[in-house]
């Protein structure tokens, strides 16, 4: 009689234990689904972040740029582009991208990859006597669609006539 | 036996209360990490770079800008004059102060206002304490509003003080 009690007390001690054990294994499990979700999550944040930071740099650096900037007895101008530099460069990487021998647009790609930089007049419109209100620095696609893009208010400066206008630099990154 | 019974049946209820409590305790602590997690977003370092740059730099590529009604005349020194007590300066039958305002709303029209950027613009003059000289806004973005704020400075030399133009994007 005693034997039996004890078997029974037993089985239901062993039960007790399975169902405990198996309830910690669920709550286990979906945490750890939990967390891989966020794992991806927070991936996918720093990628954005990181790409953020190179579309950043790269306008940085192109504002400063000597082969483009306004320049008056050496001394450099903030965010101000020459439009006659803008011109000749543009045509000058444009033209070695579809050459034999592409030296300049490889020498720019280590620092422009994948993107495209445009220079559009806003104000007053036609000032350079070129009658150019729009210069593409850089056009490298990449395969999928633009996802992050810049835009920067700059001078545009005509050395021949002494004018300033005010543009703005656009910067689309390609992934 | 029956109290016997009786006290074995109280622990086991004791014991499911045990495991009850580690259960809710594990989700209650589960949803606050959600709940932290979904209400702070990471910055948007671009957002910030982007309303930064556009803030200062609009305005100082602003005021170097050659006015087109006003050959020879930049738009920074249309603002000074229009900040003085009596404003001197004329171009094609407007004052200074009209060509500086139609000038700054046709660059705002081109960039912020085109773009749908939240923002407020203004100009202040140490001759007009507590009064703006020039305002322009757009979608509701009030002085109080968090802003990206963008300064320029413009001497009054030879008199004192300067003319300060402000340009905030609202970031929210």
């Amino acid at each position: 009689m005693e034997g039996i009690k004890m078997g029974k007390k037993a089985q239901l001690q062993m039960n007790e234990t399975v169902f405990v054990v198996f309830l910690i294994m669920i709550i286990i499990f979906l945490g750890l689904v939990v967390l891989s979700r966020f794992q991806e999550v927070s991936i996918l944040e720093k990628s954005k972040s990181l790409r953020s930071l190179s579309v950043i740099e790269s306008t940085h650096m192109i504002s400063f740029w000597p082969e483009l900037d306004c320049s008056d007895v050496k001394v450099s101008e903030f965010a101000c582009l020459d439009i006659i530099k803008l011109r000749v460069l543009g045509k000058f990487i444009n033209e070695s991208a579809q050459s034999d021998g592409p030296y300049a647009f490889n020498y720019y790609y280590d620092q422009l990859k994948k993107s495209k930089i445009a220079v559009r007049e806003v104000y007053p419109l036609n000032t350079s006597i070129l009658w150019d209100t729009y210069w593409v620095l850089w056009d490298n696609p990449g395969t999928k669609k633009t996802t992050d893009s810049i835009r920067v208010p700059v001078n545009l400066f005509d050395p021949l006539t002494g004018r300033y206008a005010l543009g703005i630099m656009e910067l689309q990154i390609y992934e | 036996m029956n109290r016997l019974k009786n006290i074995n049946a109280k622990k086991a209820q004791l014991e499911m209360i045990g495991l009850v409590i580690i259960v809710i305790i594990i989700i209650t602590a589960l949803l606050i990490f959600l709940v932290y997690k979904l209400s702070n977003p990471a910055e948007n370092l671009q957002r910030i770079y982007m309303n930064n740059e556009i803030a200062t730099n609009l305005l100082l590529s602003m005021n170097r800008v050659n006015v087109e009604e006003c050959p020879g005349t930049k738009l920074e020194e249309l603002i000074v004059d229009c900040a003085k007590p009596t404003p001197s300066m004329h171009c094609a039958d407007y004052t200074s102060c009209e060509i500086a305002g139609q000038t700054i709303y046709r660059v705002l029209n081109s960039t912020l206002f085109a773009w749908d950027m939240r923002f407020r613009f203004s100009v202040e003059s140490p001759y007009y304490p507590g009064q703006e000289l020039m305002f322009f806004d757009n979608r509701n973005c009030s002085e109080k509003a968090e802003k990206n704020t963008g300064f320029a400075l413009l001497s009054l030399y030879p008199t004192d003080g300067s003319v300060e133009m402000k340009l905030g994007i609202c970031t929210k």
